[in-house]
């Protein structure tokens, strides 16, 4: 008997510790993950992938432009030093990075909608159509940063299983993914004048959706004014030439089916509206003033000056010690020459209260100052010179506008307070020679 | 060495020869092979095969018959010739045993493997308070390597070099036979961690600790398949077996820690620069002035503000200091180490045992207390330990084996990292850590304000001088007003179930548990009046780890001839750990000063949470064998399940052979081998993937609300590093020679292994273009290879009846090498430092961990270029290996020295090779305030005297000369460095650099996009020969101790890591760059803590 007892004890122990297939299934995955998503979800984290590349956050600002564009434009003033144009991995490899992460997020999108069944994806069809257009404002930048890109087949890892040397993408030509992007827009734009949204989705469509608020119109704004933009951009070579002419004809010529950004009221833009949460822009301050990143150009400042350009005041502002006297750097100087400058504080500076302290500033994706420009250069080029200026006067003021939209924004006034504008100030501005 | 000493000596006595049998004292037989030693000489003989022998030795010598399993005995040598011997059958001889896998004891001469076994007494010897730091040295093979900081700082073990690429590097950790806690730490992430953490073995009392073994090789090891990729340690606490009666034992000992190993520092001048490297205002002398009484006049004399040090030289006059004390200007003698305090360690165990036939109980208490170096921390421990048997019936044995540690860490060491990896943080040499005790809050309690007009209750209080380093101060207040206060108890408890059914056939049960329950509060004062705005806060974390353990073994040995007996075993064990940590914190600052609470958050507390389990099991079996108690042969497999990979393919085999040949018990052996076994074995061991590593699955977040009205913004993303459902365990397949020789009857051993380990489905995140869709995928896909040699060689070069000499040397070299990664790429980034200004990078062919970095630009003609500012160019575009990370070989040299009661024992250990980046200590160079940065600055050091001027292309340019001013009047400086090189065009180089400038710049950060730096002269081997320990022990003489009652009494005092007999680097510790538990968190951070030298005494007293 106290044989029998101690064998049925020592049994005891073996259940005790033993593991089941249940315990190892269990123990596999993250708790704090899940394993399936559904199309809303993956369409805002889509979204919200590149947000660091919209909105102006510190790595993209200090580490990317701070070395690259806002040189190569002037649009920013440097103490000059050896390799100065050469640009960094770090200034390359993030913003192609990021590219391909919002890419990635986008096949996912794809596959999740993909594996819904077709009277859902018929429903859920918006999300798809609204992601190609975010994704095609994007690929647009790459493009014209790099030339020929991954594209058709890139992405794909997560599709393929996890089979990498089957992932690994070619190379499309820039034409073949213009044309591509010009052919879907193009079939977006008419696509969008007559879906129709089931209420049902449109109410998860419009949270979910925090560019255009499940906006339509804005939807198809944005979605021709980026055709507008690809087709100047690539209006001046042989292989798009007519089709650009032809296809902006179109568009600029029926504004009731393909609408563009107009005003500024209608720009496309991510809002700050939340400071908790990760739309924000408090980063804007550490990206643009570390290392003198905010020092302004001679170019800028002087042009500024000599047609006394309204946004002056509230773009730039004078440096704390150079008494009101606005002045860029000089890039011909010495850089000791320059660093003398510089500790004297006497550069002007971007104006930290429109810009790189205001917490709300939002994250611009194209407004309507972009588009009236890109029309006026359609209408110089066919010979319309009244209909380009006009549209160029009007960009004028409508970026004059938005910068003191901007500064309306703030909840900073470091940089003291902003004489107002008006149109009789504006309008000066276009008069002057060099405006006009 | 050991063998020239053997031979020094010599005793001259009139000699005649003795004979005699050796027979056994039970049953009469005689005894082959018995060692008969003269003792105090190198005379020996062994017994024939009719137990007799015939030695030579004098009247009044002593001769002293050894032989394995009886009790040694001495006779002493009168007129007789022939002295016969009756050996008694010794139970207490058997201890030659050795604990292997899963606990299970074995005759150290069975085993196939090699298997380094530290007794209890070599752990205590100097008060560690870990038992891995007591590890130093003292096993051949093993690499011991602690974060600076003290008792709390995690301590890394390698074994056998390091056996994954990406993985972990850390062996298992058993105590009496259950895997416990220990985890990994990663002390070089200053900004998600400002505190340094420790891993779970610290935990264990070295006081407690009977003997460890350390299993190095696959054989050894097989049994913990999955697990045991990187060795395993097994601990064995002490119990009252083998003891009668009541006996209770006192051990106390106490020491101070004192920072050493700091930077050699220049002591000849203060912030600044040169005039013509930059200027901020100075005057000629390097000097700027203030008015302080308000007249309108400059008159008090200060210094630049900067963070370099080049400025004007010590002169011992009155200089206003940034406290606003003006103090005469000279090199402040240990102004950084009065940021620290000296280290205080004190330890007291009372351990009682009690033993009878039917049970032993062996019962200690410990208490610890423990002062870092850094500020106010503390660590309190109090360690209560039971290790009871009893015996249930005849056939029956229930062990119990608890250990409760209970713990209050007040303020873990905060991390250095801000003043070493940070231009903002290095004092300058007219700057004191004094200074700042005073300085870093105002006389309200308030955070120090810098500049004048800063608003503040105390504006007089500003800080308006230059000088104070901001990040100092920061660091201060840091240091004294964040608090930190950890509460923990751990369990780790096991019950053990033995029933002997048969004769040879036996079940054990065991279940076990290894739990901790941690409770932190963190305050932090207020830093601005209320009226100001809202600071300080207060947070609450909670953390549980629970390890559930399991296991049956059914074991059988039989006797099947007299000459052949067999074993076998079967058994399965499982194990369960979970854990959870929760985190709750005020938001935006307290709404009442110093309300240290939850309650006192300014906006809603904000809070965090994880949890994780880890499941793993194994059904194992072992058959062994022997013939003749000679010839050993041991199989064994092991099927095991980790939940880490996907739970349809989890499921692997691990098996081992090793055998093991006594040749000095087969074959009759000249007389001066006492012993010899040659070992051979081969064995697969494994380590699983990280946990939640291999499954894909989605992060889901919120963005929050975004619109009016809206819900929140709910998302998901797909990781960019993918995992992989098909993920298979890494896999060490490694065989193993090894021999075992014992000469002199003891006198000299050696023990000497080869290991030839392949370790095959390197688990590595293998990096993929982006544009596949992801950054990396989970592969199994690289291959490495360890191979070395482990040489243990002891020996007693002294032996007489009042002197004792012991030697030991363990030496072990390791070679590792790459050999493959993934297809179609031959190497892997571990990291990229500063902005492409280096890298460590894995070679297909090479060890682990090249450093590479860019070189000099080289023009047409193989010349170094220099640019018109005399730095060399550095080449952007190319990089080359400066050197490689892992060190090549390790080891210790223990002597030990007893005479009367006395006994002296030092230990040193060293390490060769492996390439380390120190990088903050480079930045020091640039900041001017190591000695190497005062090279040529000036005359008397070597400086070249020049002056400044423009060359045609507008160049800065500076040219030697030999006048008292330039040909156009220009000033002369006397600080200037010549590289040798050539110019742009070809011709050599006569482009003179300032030495301010150069060791400002060649030292910087930054990669070549962003500065001059030549980080191939950060990368540089770190090989050391050092005094780890060193201790001098009196036992007083027994009659002495009974007088006041005990049975033996001693006294010690020791040292640790006393000093260096060499280092290739002679600016820091060796170890100070060990900062994770992976390899790669081992090589370049120098920002934990300072080391330190420890002194210390003890006291032991058996009653």
């Amino acid at each position: 008997m106290k044989k029998i007892l101690i064998m049925i004890a020592a049994a005891l122990l073996v259940v005790g510790t033993a593991c089941t297939k249940a315990d190892f299934e269990d123990a596999y995955p993250d708790p704090s993950k899940i394993s399936t998503t559904t199309v809303e979800k993956q369409y805002s984290g889509f979204l919200s992938s590149n947000r660091e590349y919209v909105l102006p956050y510190y790595w993209n600002y200090f580490v990317v432009l701070r070395t690259t564009l806002t040189r190569y434009t002037q649009a920013v003033g440097w103490v000059n030093s050896g390799g100065q144009y050469v640009p960094g991995e770090a200034g390359i490899g993030a913003y192609w990075e990021t590219y391909y992460n919002l890419m990635a997020q986008y096949r996912e999108l794809e596959k999740v909608y993909n594996a819904t069944p077709a009277d859902d994806q018929a429903t859920k069809r918006i999300y798809m159509i609204t992601a190609a257009i975010y994704l095609y404002d994007h690929t647009q930048k790459l493009v014209d940063l790099h030339g020929d890109i991954p594209f058709s087949e890139a992405g794909m890892v997560s599709t393929n299983g996890g089979d990498y040397e089957a992932s690994l993408p070619k190379y499309d030509k820039a034409e073949d993914v213009y044309s591509k992007m010009l052919d879907d827009l193009k079939a977006f734009a008419d696509e969008l004048n007559t879906i129709s949204v089931q209420s049902a989705i449109q109410t998860g469509f419009k949270n979910q959706d925090f560019i255009n608020g499940g906006d339509l119109d804005k939807w198809k704004m944005y979605c021709n004014s980026l055709r507008l933009r690809m087709l100047t951009r690539v209006s001046g070579t042989s292989a798009f030439q007519s089709r650009a002419n032809t296809e902006i004809a179109a568009i600029l010529g029926n504004p009731s089916s393909y609408p563009v950004v107009a005003d500024n009221d209608h720009n496309i833009q991510i809002n700050v509206s939340n400071q908790n949460s990760p739309i924000n822009s408090q980063q804007f301050q550490t990206g643009l003033e570390d290392w003198n990143g905010n020092l302004a150009s001679q170019a800028m400042i002087d042009h500024m000056l000599a047609n006394a350009d309204p946004r002056l005041r509230a773009m730039y502002e004078p440096g704390a010690e150079a008494g009101g006297v606005y002045a860029g750097l000089d890039p011909l100087l010495l850089s000791n020459a320059q660093q003398t400058l510089l500790d004297a504080g006497t550069v002007t500076i971007y104006n930290r209260s429109t810009l790189s302290r205001n917490d709300y500033f939002p994250g611009m994706l194209i407004n309507a100052a972009e588009v009236s420009f890109l029309k006026a250069e359609y209408y110089l080029n066919s010979g319309n010179d009244g209909a380009a200026k006009a549209a160029y006067n009007d960009g004028i003021s409508q970026s004059v506008k938005n910068y003191y939209y901007f500064r309306s924004l703030s909840n900073d006034n470091v940089a003291g307070d902003l004489t107002p504008t008006d149109d009789s100030e504006i309008t000066a501005y276009t008069a002057m020679n060099q405006m006009d | 060495m050991a063998l020239i000493l053997f031979c020094s000596w010599q005793f001259v006595l009139a000699q005649k020869t003795i004979t005699g049998t050796v027979t056994d004292a039970k049953d009469g037989s005689t005894i082959p092979g018995v060692n008969v030693l003269v003792k105090g000489t190198t005379t020996g003989t062994t017994t024939d095969l009719d137990g007799v022998y015939s030695i030579k030795a004098g009247s009044g010598q002593t001769l002293y018959f050894h032989f394995i399993g009886y009790t040694d005995q001495n006779v002493v040598v009168g007129a007789e010739a022939t002295i016969n011997v009756k050996l008694e059958p010794s139970m207490e001889q058997l201890q030659e045993v050795v604990v292997t896998a899963l606990g299970i004891s074995r005759e150290q001469k069975a085993l196939g493997y090699a298997v380094t076994s530290i007794d209890s007494k070599d752990l205590t010897k100097t008060g560690t308070t870990s038992f891995a730091t007591a590890l130093y040295g003292k096993a051949p093979g093993v690499r011991i390597a602690q974060t600076p900081g003290g008792s709390t700082s995690a301590v890394n073990i390698n074994i056998r070099g390091v056996n994954s690429i990406t993985g972990r590097n850390q062996p298992l950790i058993v105590v009496d036979g259950v895997p416990i806690r220990d985890g990994e730490v990663k002390n070089n992430d200053y900004w998600n961690d400002q505190r340094l953490r420790g891993n779970g073995l610290l935990d264990i009392n070295p006081e407690d600790i009977d003997n460890i073994s350390i299993l190095k090789g696959a054989s050894a090891a097989a049994l913990y398949g999955s697990e045991a990729v990187n060795g395993v340690v097994l601990i064995t606490t002490k119990s009252g077996k083998g003891t009668k009666g009541w006996s209770v034992d006192l051990y106390s000992t106490y020491s101070a820690d004192k920072i050493a190993y700091l930077p050699r520092y220049q002591t000849e001048r203060g912030a600044g620069a040169p005039l013509n490297v930059s200027n901020g205002g100075q005057d000629e002398a390097g000097f700027i002035y203030y008015d302080t009484d308000g007249d309108g006049v400059k008159e008090t004399r200060g210094i630049l503000g900067y963070s370099i040090n080049f400025g004007p030289k010590f002169d011992g006059k009155p200089t206003m200091a940034w406290d606003g004390v003006i103090r005469p200007y000279e090199n402040q003698e240990d102004n950084y180490s009065n940021l620290f305090q000296t280290g205080l360690n004190s330890s007291t165990t009372v351990a009682m045992t009690h033993a009878n036939e039917s049970s032993n109980i062996r019962l200690s208490v410990t208490h610890q207390d423990n002062k870092g170096v850094s500020l106010g921390s503390e660590n309190v421990k109090n360690i209560a330990n039971l290790n009871s048997s009893f015996k249930l019936g005849k056939n029956y044995t229930v062990d119990l084996v608890m250990n409760y540690i209970n713990q209050k860490v007040t303020n873990r060491p905060y991390s250095i990292d801000r003043l070493t990896n940070n231009f903002g943080g290095m004092m300058g040499r007219f700057d004191n850590g004094d200074w700042y005790l005073g300085k870093y809050k105002t006389s309200k309690g308030y955070r120090f304000v810098t500049v004048k007009g800063t608003q503040s209750l105390t504006p007089d209080e500003n800080i308006i001088y230059n000088g104070m380093r901001g990040d100092i101060a920061d660091f201060m207040w840091r240091v004294k007003e964040n608090n930190s206060i950890e509460n923990s108890n751990r369990l780790i408890g096991s019950l053990t179930n033995t029933w002997q059914i048969t004769e040879g056939l036996k079940l054990r049960g065991r279940i076990a548990t290894d739990y901790t329950n941690r409770g932190t509060e963190n305050s932090n004062t207020s830093e601005i009046p209320l009226a100001f705005g809202y600071s300080g806060s207060f947070g609450l974390e909670s953390y549980q780890n629970n390890i559930r353990y399991g296991d049956i073994m059914l074991m059988y040995m039989k006797k099947v001839t007299q000459d052949i007996e067999i074993g076998a075993m079967v058994g399965y064990t499982g194990q369960k750990e979970t854990g959870t940590s929760m985190s709750r914190g005020t938001s935006d600052g307290l709404s009442t000063e110093n309300l240290f609470d939850l309650a006192a958050s300014v906006n809603t507390p904000g809070s965090g949470s994880s949890r994780y389990a880890i499941v793993k099991d194994a059904v194992l079996g072992t058959i062994n064998g022997n013939y003749k108690n000679y010839l050993f042969v041991e199989g064994t497999l092991r099927n095991d399940r980790t939940s880490t990979m996907n739970p349809n393919n989890n499921s692997f085999f691990y098996p081992s052979v090793n055998s093991s040949f006594v040749f000095s018990e087969a074959f009759t052996m000249p007389a001066a081998i006492s012993y010899g076994k040659f070992r051979a074995s081969w064995g697969i061991v494994g380590n699983y993937p990280d946990m939640y590593s291999a499954n894909i699955a989605y992060s889901q977040n919120t963005l929050g609300v975004q619109a009016v009205g809206g819900k929140p913004v709910l998302y998901t993303t797909i990781p960019g590093n993918m995992g992989n459902d098909a993920i298979r365990p890494e896999q060490k397949h490694e065989y193993e020679f090894g021999l075992e020789t014992k000469f002199f009857v003891n006198r000299l051993g050696f023990d000497i292994a080869y290991y030839n380990g392949l370790i095959k489905d390197q688990i590595l995140p293998l990096t993929i273009p982006t544009s596949s869709g992801a950054t990396s995928v989970l592969t199994n896909i690289g291959t490495l290879r360890n191979q070395g040699i482990e040489i243990a060689l002891s020996g007693t070069p002294v032996l007489t009846t009042n002197f004792k000499w012991d030697v030991q040397l363990n030496f072990s070299k390791n070679k590792n090498v790459v050999e493959k990664l993934a297809s179609g790429s031959d190497e892997l980034l571990h990291a990229d430092y500063d902005g492409n200004a280096a890298q460590l990078i894995s070679k297909v062919g090479e060890p682990m961990g090249d450093f590479y970095s860019h070189p000099v630009k080289l023009d047409a003609n193989g010349g170094k270029i220099v640019n018109p500012d005399g730095l060399y160019q550095v080449d952007a575009d190319t990089m080359v290996k400066i050197g490689n990370a892992m060190p090549k070989a390790v080891g210790g040299f223990i002597n030990s020295f007893t005479y009367k009661g006395f006994t002296l024992e030092a230990l040193v250990d060293f390490r060769f090779g492996g390439y380390v980046m120190p990088t903050a200590l480079n930045w020091m160079t640039s900041r001017g305030l190591t000695e190497i940065s005062t090279t040529a600055m000036d005359k008397e050091h070597g400086g070249l005297s020049y002056y400044g001027t423009t060359d045609a292309n507008g160049n800065a340019i500076n040219v030697q000369t030999d006048g008292a001013t330039g040909p156009n009047g220009e000033k002369v400086y006397d600080d200037g460095i010549l590289q040798e090189g050539v110019k742009a065009d070809g011709t050599p180089n006569d482009y003179i650099a300032s030495s301010a400038y150069y060791y400002w710049n060649v030292y910087n950060w930054g990669g070549p996009q962003y500065s001059y730096s030549r980080y191939e002269l950060y990368i540089v081997e770190n090989s050391y020969i050092k005094m780890r320990e060193l201790s001098l022990t009196y036992a007083l003489p027994v009659n002495v101790a009974k007088k006041i009652g005990a049975k033996n009494i001693s006294l010690s005092v020791f040292g640790r890591n006393l000093f260096y007999f060499y280092r290739t680097i002679k600016d820091m510790d060796a170890e100070a760059a060990t900062a994770g538990s992976r390899w790669f968190q081992q090589v370049n951070n120098v920002g934990t803590n300072p080391s330190t030298r420890t002194f210390g005494g003890a006291l032991r007293v058996g009653f």
